[in-house]
């Protein structure tokens, strides 16, 4: 594999560091078919299905720090659908708990992803 | 040659290896909320791909000693030294000890059983009672 060491990226009219891009990118991100099937991932271990509309992903290689930025997005095939983090329960690099939910109650999700952007460990 | 950081091996390994669905899920239940339903572990598949290729992920200890190293600390895992492949089985009790609280498979010392390393197969299909689900003693 070879290496590519560049600083600074330039358009033709602007330039931007190196780590602008890099400190962007999502460091973690999956999607899973209702709580048990994961369909594709980066930077994630497992998924753990802790109760109905909850689920806890796993990854990799640990954020530095709790206090990274995570969207979550879930799809149900009738009613609504929302969906949030729990602070309650994440609080850890390590880890980050989502929580998906039809207006009135937890539910399942028909499908799911997280993302998850912050520096890694 | 430097194995440079864990992140940086995951997402060359995505590039070229197929993601691999594990046969297995692991059961557990939390000790410390009793109350709480039964959980399933879910093995990611381009994990799996890394654990059975080898070369990709740090030892199992280096995750153990990185859940005393406090947010903001440098942590070992990631730049640590990669270990080599692993069989399916292996790679799940790897998981157990990376992605469980050590209360459950390491500290519990009561007669029920918590833990259990299951076919896919052995998941119930049916979750109208998900929140009641606990592990068949």
């Amino acid at each position: 594999m070879s290496t590519l060491e560049v600083s600074n990226l330039n358009d033709g009219t602007t330039t931007v560091a190196t780590t602008y891009v890099t400190n962007g990118s999502a460091k973690a991100w999956m999607t899973h078919a209702s709580t048990t099937v994961i369909l594709d991932s980066l930077n994630v271990s497992s998924i753990t299905d802790t109760a109905t509309g909850r689920t806890a992903v796993n990854f990799n290689s640990s954020f530095g720090a709790k206090d990274y930025a995570t969207s979550i997005c879930s799809m149900r095939s009738s009613g609504t659908a929302s969906h949030y983090e729990d602070n309650a329960v994440s609080g850890s690099a390590s880890s980050v708990h989502a929580v998906y939910h039809n207006g009135s109650a937890n539910a399942d999700t028909n499908m799911a992803s997280v993302i998850c952007l912050g520096d890694l460990a | 040659m430097t194995h440079g950081h864990l992140w940086d091996r995951l997402a060359e390994a995505k590039t070229r290896l197929d993601p691999v669905q594990s046969k297995y899920r692991v059961l557990f239940e939390d000790p410390a909320t009793p109350d709480e339903p039964a959980k399933v572990l879910v093995p990611d598949p381009n994990w799996m791909a890394c654990a059975l290729e080898g070369g990709i992920l740090p030892p199992i200890e280096t995750y153990q000693r990185d859940r005393d190293v406090p947010d903001g600390q440098p942590k070992e895992h990631p730049y640590a030294e990669p270990i080599g492949a692993m069989t399916e089985e292996e790679a799940i009790e790897y998981l157990v000890k990376k992605d469980i609280d050590p209360s459950v498979w390491r500290d519990y010392k009561g007669n029920r059983t918590i833990l259990k390393i299951v076919p896919v197969e052995m998941i119930p299909s049916d979750r109208s009672f998900r929140n009641a689900w606990r592990i068949m003693q």
